[in-house]
């Protein structure tokens, strides 16, 4: 079912249309995803563009597998408001990132081998994901490393 | 071309149970799953020695029209499960990334 977005406009206050929170295990390759994967599915039935989505779901797809390679686990939460506005919150609980700038250069990667062995490691995560959001705000420390993404979904 | 064709005339293996009939527009050579993501475009076929159930993911994801997996690479059981959930087409060859492109450029893709 789809449900036009445009009909969501409420009397200037902001009204939540979806608010759920999706856990992330460490290392947990065998569902690498799967998160994107709900997330693209929620958005698609409430008519989300395909462009807006498209990228929605690479971002998605690249913080959650950065969380399942690196983190020691987390979650990610999901907030579309009628605004207009999509925001995803990807906070794990540690060990943080050593060199935002590093981390933020293309082709740069402390992934381990056998993260390397799946296809991870590329070192193109969070530059995939600063091309292809509209807000993006990475804060880190060794108690945990929080990346929020927003996406103009109006 | 029809992905059928890579099966009837190349010989190429379907190893999920999804139709074949479908017409390929384009194509991505990548081993690199966020180089895949961040490049491949939609409904490329994708041409990969990844066997691992997260190749579907990205595929689903990116919406690509289906995975070929060159070298007869091996491919784990769970993938193809996968892909037989999601409906999706998994083809197999023995040639090399580079032979499958010729293949697909020379039937006009």
């Amino acid at each position: 079912m789809r449900y036009p977005l445009q009909q969501w406009t409420a009397d200037g206050s902001r009204v939540v249309m979806i608010h759920q929170h999706f856990h992330v295990e460490k290392e947990d390759y065998a569902n690498a995803g799967r998160i994107s994967s709900q997330i693209k599915q929620m958005l698609k039935q409430l008519g989300v563009s395909s462009d807006v989505l498209r990228r929605i779901a690479i971002s998605c797809y690249e913080a959650e597998i950065n969380m399942i390679i690196h983190s020691y686990g987390g979650e990610v939460v999901l907030t579309l408001s009628n605004e207009g506005k999509c925001e995803l919150r990807f906070s794990d609980l540690g060990p943080g990132i050593d060199d935002i700038e590093k981390a933020m250069t293309p082709g740069w990667s402390t992934a381990k081998a056998s993260a390397r062995e799946f296809g991870f490691g590329a070192g193109m995560g969070l530059p995939n994901i600063k091309r292809n959001c509209d807000d993006f705000d990475l804060t880190t420390s060794p108690e945990g490393t929080t990346l929020v993404i927003g996406f103009k979904v109006l | 071309m029809k992905a059928s064709l890579l099966i009837e005339k190349y010989g190429f293996e379907k190893i999920s149970d999804s139709s074949a009939d479908f017409e390929i527009g384009s194509a991505f050579v990548g081993d690199l799953l966020s180089w895949v993501m961040g490049h491949a475009k939609s409904n490329d076929a994708w041409i990969t020695i990844l066997g691992h159930p997260n190749i579907i993911a990205v595929a689903l994801l990116r919406e690509l029209a289906c995975v070929i997996i060159a070298h007869d690479a091996q491919i784990q059981q769970e993938t193809i499960a996968k892909a037989n959930e999601e409906d999706f087409l998994i083809l197999k060859s023995p040639l090399s990334a580079f032979e499958i492109s010729k293949i697909l450029i020379s039937e006009g893709v």
